[in-house]
């Protein structure tokens, strides 16, 4: 039998077995823990550090950004019209009193307007605004506005050297003796250097911009500038600090070992950010590290208070969040409120403005209505007199008769030009006259009225001089039907009174800037030219020179009285220059607006090519017209070249015949009874729309003639608006311009 | 036969919008009673400067709108010209001599009242009563910045300034324009050597026609002066006065006496609660700089 050992009794005899048997597992798991914990703290130290400087840095670099904004707002108003008009202005050599005052108030304005605008804590960005001149002297001082130009800039700052076009100058400096910031920018007019505009930054502003950021306590927070604490020595002391604060990027501990210093340096300043964060003996290197080892369970108990303490914080940081939110939400509402009236206000002001537009418009529609009646109810005989003579032209007649028609057609005519001047005069006595801007390429309609005249000018062996300005802008917004008028008007008067020599034109850009330019119209002629004493007679209204000249060459002199109005309509004068025997030069200058090309692409778009031959190609048309003389004119024309066409008496059977035929274009009446052509067009556009049939070619045949009747055509959709009387060549051009024929129907 | 149908065509278009003008007798009365029985205030204007922008707005029109309000009448703006202005509110036709008015006829009335930044000169005071000042003004010569001739020093008097402003157009070509505060008569500008120019378009074009070579010069009153120096900046100079401080102000036909006190209490109460500042500020922000006597810094205008 085997005898068990006495555990017990060996233990009694040699203690020491159960002294280091229990005394050695305890003493290393003490210096276990005391490593552990040792370890862990050098961690947490680290980690405390990393934050510390991460968050220093966040802020170094929201300052940085803050900064960079107000050197890009000062730039911005260096830059700006106020600063450059002072300049100019004074470069001219404008005085104080007549003129360069003027620009100093609106520098004044400026400069306040900028002096308002604060952080959301009351701190003003800018404190005060100085801009100097070329040679350092003040122009303007928002400290003392009402001084005259001239003084010396006293506060110690150098200018550097002025910048260039790829390196504009800028400047920053710190003023210790008045604490405040001083940021430059450099004005440049037309890449001439003309001084500097310096604005003043109060470090106040810097700090609370930084513990806006932070939520920080002010004394424990310190900016420098170089060698400077910003804030002088009005700054609260922490208490030990340090000698000196240290170095940019790194840390430091107080001497009471309560505080880590951390800091940073902005990236584009020489300015520094120093932070003190309570340690509050987390990380301290303390001497008795085995006492952890003794308070492992208290630590446990620590932890968790710690959670706790954690989540009391997490819940107070919710709850002053939730309150920031809560502030936003009420000036949201307040903002709103404003708005809301502003808005009502403003639908008032609408109301008010179509009220009093409507008046106006009422009194302008009753001048007009008289106008167009006029203009029609004479218009309309005479397109059947005219059209008549000029088809019984067209067939045969003996000599006699048709030198008996020509006479009458071509008196028709001169009644024609008569009636048209003087519904020109009785639409500008009685203001009706207004002019029809739009986008046009003036090169183009110089050379329509060129071609047009040509011809003429060659016939009676005369040399035209033409002579157009390169510099033109491509399209240009004015009124050309207006000004192809006036030079019509001129040129033909021109070619009346000039029996051999030239006859001229030129159109030069007198003055121009990127949004308009100021064109010069000459016209010149060798003819027989207008004594002095008669010059200011030719522009009154049925006057001539002379009255053998009405007898010679015609004309009811309302021209250049027309003439002479439509320029001062359009801003300018006509003038005149004239000998007697050696010819005339008239001259006007109008300013028009440039259109930028890209919105003038469109509309410069070669047009298609007009093929004015007649009896090009047949086309299956339909004529809308009531009056039954100008129903046999349009209707013979058109058949005698060729088209098939259908004939309909008022609006409601012409659109009832579009409605179940197929045309190849309709040329309608404005004026017929039951449905009028505009409503005629409205209505045809509005079924192609919804029924998607192709677009028909709609022609207005009329004589409403005034410009707000084309206007009216354009807007409901006709592709063309042509006068009666009809002219039968234009006629046959806008035919073959704007229907294209049917295949079915080709010859 | 022929220039005898071309002349009673001619007199039958012309005449018909014309004949109610023709067979008026005498001008009715269209004193306050009957504007507000009529229901609406017709406002006689001219586009000019900033008084009146062309745009529906302007410092006369403003206000003439809110005098409209407070009088219980629709607003209703007619256009005018400078010639026909005065005609258009007194429904008399007229001759004008140098200073002296001699009535010739009668014609339609088209407004109730003047108000486009209208200068008060004698001759124009024969036509119409004027209400109290409502804006300073003065003449003020101009050139195109490219113009050798600079602008003077001041000499430290008006009446210095303005000797030594009218010595620069001796022999050089002068832009202004007939029948308004810019009438080259009123400063005999060609009694001192100019060559004037009478332009005949808008007061608002003078300065682009003075940039496009119609005259060497031209005389612009400060309003406008003030207007053109903005638009056209860095392309005009001016060059010194050439008249003492001169007052605008609205005018009123000599029989609407109630219309004319109706005006000047509202104009009274406009001045005290800060509304005519507020409108100043708003069309001729520098205004201040140059007639401080009349609109004091911080207070409110005359």
């Amino acid at each position: 039998m085997t005898r068990r050992p006495d555990i017990a009794g060996i233990l009694r005899r040699r203690p020491w077995i159960a002294v280091v048997g229990v005394g050695l597992p305890a003493v290393a798991l003490v210096v276990f823990l005391i490593q552990g914990l040792y370890t862990s703290r050098q961690a947490q130290r680290a980690t405390f550090v990393r934050d510390e400087l991460a968050h220093t840095s966040a802020l170094s670099v929201s300052l940085d950004h803050f900064l960079s904004g107000l050197q890009s707002d000062l730039t911005a108003t260096a830059d700006r019209r106020e600063v450059s008009a002072y300049f100019e202005n004074a470069a001219l050599g404008l005085s104080l009193e007549y003129g360069l005052r003027i620009s100093l108030l609106d520098l004044e304005t400026e400069f306040d307007q900028r002096l308002t605008r604060k952080l959301p804590g009351g701190q003003p960005l800018f404190s005060r605004l100085v801009l100097l001149d070329a040679t350092g002297d003040v122009v303007l001082d928002s400290r003392d506005p009402r001084r005259d130009p001239g003084a010396p800039f006293t506060t110690e700052w150098t200018p550097p050297p002025p910048g260039n076009d790829a390196t504009p100058a800028s400047d920053t400096d710190y003023l210790p003796a008045e604490d405040y910031l001083l940021l430059a920018s450099e004005c440049r007019v037309l890449d001439r250097h003309e001084g500097w505009l310096l604005a003043f930054v109060p470090t106040a502003t810097l700090r609370a911009q930084v513990l806006g950021e932070a939520s920080a306590e002010p004394n424990l927070l310190w900016l420098t500038w170089e060698e400077h604490i910003l804030g002088g020595e009005d700054l609260p002391s922490p208490g030990q600090l340090p000698d000196r604060l240290p170095m940019p990027g790194q840390t430091a501990v107080t001497g009471d070992r309560e505080h880590l210093l951390s800091c940073v340096r902005a990236d584009h300043y020489p300015l520094t950010v120093t932070r003190a964060s309570a340690i509050d003996g987390a990380i301290a290197d303390s001497p008795h590290l085995f006492l952890w080892g003794l308070v492992a369970l208290a630590g446990m108990s620590m932890a968790l208070s710690g959670l706790v303490w954690m989540g009391q914080l997490r819940a107070q940081a919710l709850s002053a969040r939730l309150a920031t939110e809560a502030g936003h939400l009420r000036d949201l509402a307040a903002r709103q409120r404003e708005l809301e009236a502003e808005i009502e206000r403003r639908l008032q002001v609408e109301h008010d403005l179509e009220q009093a537009r409507d008046d106006a418009e009422a009194a302008s529609r009753a001048k007009s209505a008289f106008l167009a009646n006029m203009s029609h109810e004479i218009r309309t005989p005479l397109n059947g007199v005219l059209g008549m003579t000029e088809l019984v032209l067209d067939t045969s007649l003996d000599d006699m008769q048709r030198e008996q028609l020509e006479v009458a057609f071509e008196s028709g005519r001169s009644l024609l030009t008569v009636i048209n001047d003087i519904l020109d005069v009785s639409a500008i006595e009685a203001g009706a006259m207004r002019l029809n801007p739009h986008e046009f390429a003036p090169a183009d309609e110089l050379e329509k009225i060129r071609r047009s005249l040509l011809v003429g000018i060659q016939a009676r062996g005369l040399h035209l001089a033409w002579d157009v300005d390169t510099t033109l802008a491509p399209m240009m917004l004015g009124d050309p039907a207006r000004i192809r008028q006036v030079l019509v008007n001129i040129l033909g008067n021109a070619m009346k009174f000039t029996e051999k020599g030239t006859i001229g034109l030129s159109v030069r850009v007198a003055a121009s800037d990127a949004s308009r330019q100021f064109l010069e119209f000459t016209v010149r002629d060798t003819g027989i030219g207008i004594a002095l004493d008669k010059q200011d007679m030719i522009f009154e209204a049925f006057r001539q020179a002379d009255d053998s000249h009405t007898r010679r060459y015609g004309g009811t002199g309302l021209g250049l009285h027309i003439c002479r109005r439509l320029v001062a309509m359009m801003g300018g004068q006509l003038t005149l220059e004239s000998r007697v025997g050696e010819g005339s030069c008239f001259r006007f200058a109008v300013e028009l607006p440039v259109v930028q090309a890209a919105a003038a692409i469109t509309a410069a778009s070669p047009a298609p090519p007009v093929a004015t031959t007649p009896r090009a190609a047949p086309r299956r048309l339909l004529v809308a017209e009531d009056n039954v003389v100008n129903q046999k004119l349009v209707v013979t024309l058109l058949r005698k070249w060729g088209h098939e066409v259908t004939l309909t008496a008022d609006g409601v059977e012409a659109l009832a015949a579009l409605y179940s035929n197929t045309f190849d274009g309709a040329l309608l009446d404005l004026q017929m009874p039951n449905l009028d052509g505009i409503e005629v067009a409205r209505q045809w556009r509005e079924h192609e729309r919804a029924t998607g049939r192709p677009r028909l070619p709609l022609v207005a045949v009329t004589a409403r003639v005034l410009p707000e009747d084309a206007a009216l055509c354009a807007e409901v959709g006709f592709d063309a608006h042509l006068p009666k009387p009809l002219n039968s060549r234009l006629l046959a051009e806008t035919i073959e311009q704007t229907m294209p024929p049917a295949a079915v129907l080709q010859p | 036969m022929r220039a005898t149908m071309i002349l009673l065509l001619a007199i039958s278009l012309i005449a018909v919008p014309a004949m109610s003008q023709t067979t008026v007798q005498a001008a009715p009365r269209h004193d306050l009673p009957e504007i507000q029985a009529a229901g609406k205030l017709r406002h006689l204007g001219i586009p000019y400067a900033n008084f009146v922008t062309g745009a529906g707005d302007g410092l006369d029109v403003d206000l003439v709108r809110l005098f409209c309000r407070e009088i219980g009448v629709a607003y209703e703006y007619v256009e005018t010209d400078w010639d026909r202005t005065y005609s258009d509110v007194t429904g008399l036709t007229f001759k004008r001599a140098g200073s002296e008015v001699t009535i010739t006829g009668t014609t339609a009335v088209r407004g109730d009242m003047i108000a486009h930044g209208m200068t008060v000169l004698p001759w124009r005071q024969k036509l119409v009563n004027f209400a109290e000042p409502m804006f300073p003004t003065q003449i003020w010569l101009i050139a195109p910045a490219t113009s050798r001739t600079a602008p003077i020093t001041p000499t430290g008097t008006l009446a210095g300034d303005i000797a030594v402003t009218f010595k620069l157009i001796n022999g050089v070509s002068v832009l202004a324009k007939p029948n308004t505060c810019l009438d080259p008569k009123l400063y005999d500008l060609a009694g001192r050597g100019a060559q004037v120019v009478n332009y005949e378009g808008s007061l608002n074009h003078m300065a682009p026609n003075l940039l496009g070579g119609m005259a060497d010069l031209t005389i612009l009153d400060v309003p406008d002066a003030l207007v053109a120096l903005r638009r056209w900046q860095g392309k005009i100079k001016i060059l010194g006065p050439l008249s003492e401080p001169q007052f605008m102000a609205a005018a009123f036909p000599k029989d609407s006496p109630k219309l004319e006190a109706a005006f000047a209490e509202f104009m009274v109460r406009c001045r005290a609660d800060g509304t005519y500042e507020n409108l100043v500020r708003k069309y001729y922000p520098g205004v201040w700089a140059y007639f401080p006597d009349f609109f004091p810094k911080g207070g409110h205008a005359q």
